[in-house]
């Protein structure tokens, strides 16, 4: 499987768009954004902003990099001419999902280091530590929901599919954009990921551990849409 | 059975109401190159997926080096140039041949596959950068990185050129040396004729004709002897010896015969004044034609 991986992520740190996306855009929004100061609930506004911007280069990381190209290289072939080599399904499957989690850290390190330079976080060791694997766990839902739109969109379709279901999620978790939602909305934003991601890493930056019901949320994403992955793999290879 | 590189015995597969094989059987030994002669939708691609264990059949034993063919992928021992496999956007060719290398467990080195398959100077290209023969090479060189002991070559030069052509098949010739079982797919009589040991031919997912090239050729209707001739007498010509059919446009006259040293010898003696003499096999459609009735099928004719 490490050949795969090796492969799969260099294909991945050559894409533009994953670098200009996922890397540039959140640290240039930290940049513009979250270089504040003062503090809220006694957490610095610098830090909570790094949790926001860590969060989006996460989610549309593992969103990405797990399906991006799923799409394009079933069309192509490609997925056909894996198949006739060694790597088994398994491999290629589980290849996809430790890829989504791994291209995680680029974006979250730019963010990081932006915010110990230009934000002047202050933030222990063990709590940065905390927050990284926090990002690294919390973005296998989205990972496996990128993986399940590569496999059912097709070409382009996929390509935009990932673009809209991350956007929607950045949104209405609040990744970007403040204050409460109107109504009914406000309800439906702490049943999505992303929010639930959000604030358990708001949490673990003020020194405590995500609540039950952020650590709920992400782990019923995750099962589901590693439900819908496993059932939509099982139809396309078709025994 | 077991030191067979491919035993396919009594195998169908049905797509809905197309019968893509029918109870087709043949086997090919080790070291053997053996061509899968037809037409497009006669069966072969189909053959092969079931040889490569992505499909299973309906009915019939498939062995591929003495195990089951998902088994024989699975541990690196097959390699294949698929028709319907693709190469990835977004990487080199140094990339891609090196994951190859690394999935067979690097049973070749990256630069010597990429000098087998001649891209050493492409290495650095992209996928999205090659002409239809160089991202043929890239696929051969895909198959070839294992060290196969069977190699599965599907229409490999479908889309290629003459030039192409003959390129792709002096790369295959140099690398496959070395006790290679090759099979490939192709509607190309020539093709079957230069580059295999053995011709299976497929007509409508039954094997028709299993036999030497030659041997294929000269049951499939043998030659074609063409030339010009000032005032042709088609009672004459019918006459020369082995020819079988006589067609006459003006003063161009195309013979089919079958044995077409004999008919040359006597043309060139007995009638003479002939201009522009061509002799051509016979195409694979007019092969396809005879060998088909002569065998006698269980299908509906």
């Amino acid at each position: 499987m490490w050949p795969f991986m090796r492969f799969e992520i260099i294909r991945t740190l050559r894409n533009i768009k994953y670098l200009v996306f996922l890397i540039a855009v959140p640290v240039a929004f930290y940049l513009l954004w979250g270089r504040q100061s003062g503090t809220q609930d006694g957490v610095q506004v610098a830090a909570l902003a790094l949790v926001a911007m860590a969060v989006y280069a996460a989610t549309g990381g593992a969103l990405m990099a797990a399906g991006g190209g799923v799409a394009d290289d079933r069309a192509q072939g490609w997925l056909r001419q894996l198949k006739v080599t060694p790597l088994g399904d398994a491999q290629w499957f589980a290849g996809r999902i430790v890829l989504g989690v791994l291209m995680v850290l680029p974006g979250v390190a730019g963010v990081s280091v932006a915010a110990l330079t230009a934000g002047h976080v202050h933030l222990a060791a063990g709590r940065w530590a905390a927050l990284i694997a926090l990002l690294l766990a919390g973005s296998l839902p989205f990972g496996l929901l990128g993986l399940f739109l590569g496999l059912t969109l097709r070409g382009k379709t996929a390509q935009l599919g990932i673009v809209v279901v991350f956007f929607a999620l950045t949104v209405l978790g609040g990744v970007i954009g403040a204050g409460p939602l109107p109504g009914v909305w406000e309800r439906i934003r702490e049943l999505t990921p992303s929010y639930g991601l959000v604030q358990g890493g708001n949490a673990v930056i003020a020194g405590h551990a995500p609540t039950l019901a952020q650590a709920g949320v992400l782990a019923a994403w995750t099962v589901l849409a590693g439900a819908a992955v496993l059932l939509r793999w099982r139809r396309s290879s078709g025994a | 059975m077991q030191n067979s590189a491919v035993f396919f015995h009594k195998v169908s597969m049905n797509f809905g109401p197309i019968r893509a094989l029918d109870r087709a059987s043949f086997t090919i030994g080790r070291g053997e190159t053996v061509a899968l002669l037809g037409h497009n939708g006669a069966g072969k691609s189909t053959a092969v997926d079931l040889m490569l264990g992505l499909r299973r059949p309906d009915e019939g034993d498939i062995t591929v080096l003495g195990t089951t063919p998902s088994r024989a992928v699975a541990a690196g021992r097959v390699g294949a140039l698929l028709q319907s496999g693709g190469l990835p956007d977004g990487a080199t060719i140094r990339d891609i041949v090196r994951l190859a290398c690394g999935l067979y467990g690097g049973q070749r080195r990256v630069d010597e596959v990429l000098a087998l398959a001649g891209l050493s100077e492409l290495a650095r290209r992209r996928t999205t950068e090659l002409s239809g023969g160089q991202a043929q090479r890239v696929r051969f060189a895909i198959a070839i990185s294992g060290r196969p002991e069977l190699l599965f070559l599907d229409e490999p030069t479908v889309a290629l050129d003459v030039e192409a052509r003959r390129e792709f098949w002096a790369v295959v010739r140099d690398a496959a040396q070395g006790g290679t079982s090759v099979v490939f797919a192709t509607h190309y009589l020539e093709e079957a004729d230069q580059f295999a040991d053995r011709v299976v031919v497929l007509n409508r997912g039954a094997v028709v004709a299993d036999a030497a090239p030659s041997t294929i050729k000269a049951r499939a209707g043998g030659r074609t002897v063409r030339c010009v001739l000032a005032a042709p007498d088609p009672r004459r010509l019918l006459a020369l010896p082995g020819v079988v059919d006589v067609t006459i446009h003006g003063d161009d006259v195309r013979l089919r015969t079958v044995d077409a040293d004999r008919t040359v010898e006597t043309l060139y003696a007995s009638i003479g004044g002939v201009r522009d003499l061509q002799v051509t096999g016979a195409g694979l459609e007019e092969a396809l034609i005879s060998l088909s009735s002569e065998v006698p099928s269980g299908k509906d004719q």
